[in-house]
């Protein structure tokens, strides 16, 4: 388009870049936080207590199946969830039953038991870490299907951003080693070479199996192409392609066995506490099913499972692995478990999490890159032009507003009452609301300043980085005033996803001071700078 | 690099993302269902290949239309092909599909 093919590129990368970014940062940083989401869940229902994961399960499944026959006898399907090291708690959950005349779909509830009473723990009302991870996708307050779309076309524009970025990157292998502190715009531009650099692998792994999640609803003209262009086609290639394991209801009713009368056989062929989960499928049907997985298989590789009739109770076939699939299919396996990660394990699940806020920050300094070379230009204007303004109070108000709404969220989580009605609502409203507040603050900064719009937008960086600082650290301390599952306990306990949460907290309200105090330094050069400009008037270019 | 580059005129720019977006898209999709016809074996499988393929069309029609010397250009090389995608669909369609 400009000059030679890199320049080209050069220019694709920075303006899509820009345009993308703050959407873009906002899905990493969500998306990261969505590797923990199940420990974050925890977290926000400090109700329930930390038992470990041992214990004798035929009990557990007691208490389950008694609790299940009380809230939910009409359901087709019970699953049982025994306490595992991300999730330390008895859950359990059920189907009910969609009806085909009105087209209502059977819809999932579930409750967390208590080992001790058998009755359902009753927690706050939260949307949890849950929610993070999936506004990582589908966004919040706007309809699915938009959200879909807009996220759709954002990786796709990142995949062409990372692109890009390789082809107009000279020295790839070099930049891998070089980082230049204290230069200003080119320590920008190593940090930004540096985090995109490392783990591109990973961002272009994330980027396309993203794509690949939400591929049959940005594509579905593809599908319409061999399986025809209405809801039916869609439907016909779903079911080829998602075939699900295990019988179909026969709609001929009979009696069935308890899950519970089944344990000393799978006890004696797998030992005791070895079960991940157990489930029974078409309930009260002649076809009925139970299924029992074997514990420690999470994604990749699918737990070795028991399959039991559950009217006769014999058991009917033995899966250990999956099913061979077809080409696609497999890639398509493969891709999107590394990009769920649910597979991961502690050390790996912090690379994953790691991962996704390199990214982040990979596109954070390249915003901030984009303003620092243009103001570079135009030293003198204090004011700066609509557009730099603009792009100054969107980084701010995304690149550090958003993690300080974030912990609002938490905040909000300990301090709004239970019980309120749609309190999961208002924590997130919490969210949204400090995260707008983080946009207007830099616009109103410089009004007791009398000063130029940069000047209040350069105190506001500063600012909201402390703000970040103390609320991060503000999160454990509050986690200590109102609940019994604080870092003391937490630690004594062994909780180590609790005492995780808090640890983390903590140190990011760390990395945020630091970034406070390194970002004042630029400030006062800047500033510094600027007063010397307009007090003796003369023609300066910076370094 | 930037004092070199002779300013883009507006309208080229808006062309381009134009043709990025849409037209890629549109070239995505055709591409797409043209390699899930010439895949032999079963339907599933093609269909999600083309699938699969359809992003990494997308992500090269897009570097093609902001690299092109001229929009005209760009949208001619997301035409030629699409062009000639339609005519292999129309060609290899399964019969009864509209």
């Amino acid at each position: 388009m400009i000059g030679s093919f890199r320049q080209s590129m050069s220019w694709l990368h920075t303006w899509t870049g820009l345009v993308l970014g703050w959407i873009l940062y906002f899905v990493f940083v969500t998306g990261s936080a969505g590797y923990f989401d199940t420990e974050i869940d925890r977290w926000m229902q400090p109700e329930i207590n930390f038992k470990g994961t041992g214990g004798d399960q035929a009990a557990m499944l007691g208490l389950a199946e008694q609790r299940l026959k009380q809230v939910a006898p009409d359901a087709v399907e019970w699953f049982v969830n025994f306490p595992k090291s991300r999730e330390p708690f008895l859950a359990v959950w059920w189907l009910t039953e969609g009806s085909p005349e009105t087209g209502k779909k059977g819809e999932w509830h579930n409750e967390k038991i208590d080992l001790d009473s058998g009755e359902p723990i009753v927690t706050r009302e939260t949307g949890g870490g849950q929610l993070l991870y999936r506004m990582h996708y589908r966004l919040h307050y706007i309809p699915t299907l938009i959200a879909y779309w807009l996220i759709s076309l954002c990786s796709l524009f990142l995949l062409v951003v990372l692109i890009s970025g390789v082809v107009i990157h000279k020295k790839i292998f070099k930049d891998f080693f070089t980082f230049r502190p204290g230069k200003k715009q080119r320590s920008w531009l190593d940090m930004h070479n540096v985090l995109s650099v490392l783990p591109l692998p990973f961002h272009l792994m994330i980027t396309y199996s993203g794509l690949l999640l939400l591929m049959t609803v940005s594509m579905p003209l593809v599908i319409g192409g061999s399986y025809g262009f209405d809801e039916e086609g869609q439907q016909q290639f779903f079911e080829e392609v998602f075939a699900e394991d295990g019988a179909h209801a026969s709609g001929m009713s009979a009696a069935n066995i308890t899950m519970s009368e089944l344990m000393p056989m799978i006890e004696s062929r797998w030992g005791q506490g070895s079960l991940g989960y157990i489930s029974i499928e078409n309930r009260g049907d002649q076809n009925a099913e139970i299924h029992a997985g074997k514990k420690g298989f999470d994604g990749i590789a699918t737990a070795p499972t028991l399959v039991f009739s559950a009217v006769s109770g014999e058991l009917q076939r033995v899966v250990n692995s999956e099913v061979e699939l077809a080409l696609a299919a497999k890639f398509y396996e493969v891709m999107t478990n590394l990009h769920e990660g649910v597979f991961a394990g502690p050390m790996l699940r912090w690379l994953y999490f790691l991962s996704g806020l390199m990214g982040a920050v990979m596109i954070a300094t390249g915003m901030v890159l984009w303003v620092v070379k243009r103001r570079e230009k135009s030293v003198k204007d204090e004011h700066g032009s609509r557009g730099l303004r603009l792009v100054e109070v969107l980084n701010i108000g995304t690149i550090i507003g958003l993690p300080i709404a974030i912990a609002a969220y938490f905040i909000a989580n300990r301090l709004i009452p239970a019980g309120i009605p749609d309190r999961a609502d208002v924590e997130v409203l919490v969210l949204f609301i400090v995260w707008g507040g983080s946009f207007l603050y830099p616009l109103l900064r410089r009004l007791p300043l009398k000063r130029k719009a940069l000047t209040g937008m350069r105190c506001a960086w500063v600012e909201l980085l402390w703000l970040a600082a103390a609320s991060y650290v503000f999160v454990p301390v509050l986690n200590l005033l109102t609940t019994d599952k604080h870092l003391i306990n937490s630690i004594t306990q062994g909780d180590w996803a609790m005492a995780g949460f808090d640890l983390t907290l903590m140190v990011f309200g760390g990395v945020f001071a630091i970034a406070a105090l390194k970002v004042r330094e630029i400030k006062n050069e800047v500033d510094q700078y600027t007063k010397e400009l307009a007090s003796n008037g003369s023609q300066g270019v910076v370094q | 690099m930037a004092n070199r580059t002779k300013s883009v005129s507006t309208t080229s720019i808006i062309s381009r993302v134009v043709a990025a977006t849409v037209g890629g898209y549109l070239a995505a999709n055709l591409g797409a269902i043209v390699i899930s016809y010439l895949i032999p074996g079963a339907l599933a499988n093609a269909v999600g290949v083309g699938l699969q393929i359809s992003f990494l069309i997308y992500a090269c029609a897009v570097l093609w239309v902001f690299s092109a010397r001229s929009a005209c250009r760009a949208w001619l090389g997301l035409l030629v092909p699409g062009i000639c995608c339609t005519a292999l669909i129309l060609l290899l369609m399964p019969e009864g599909l509209i």
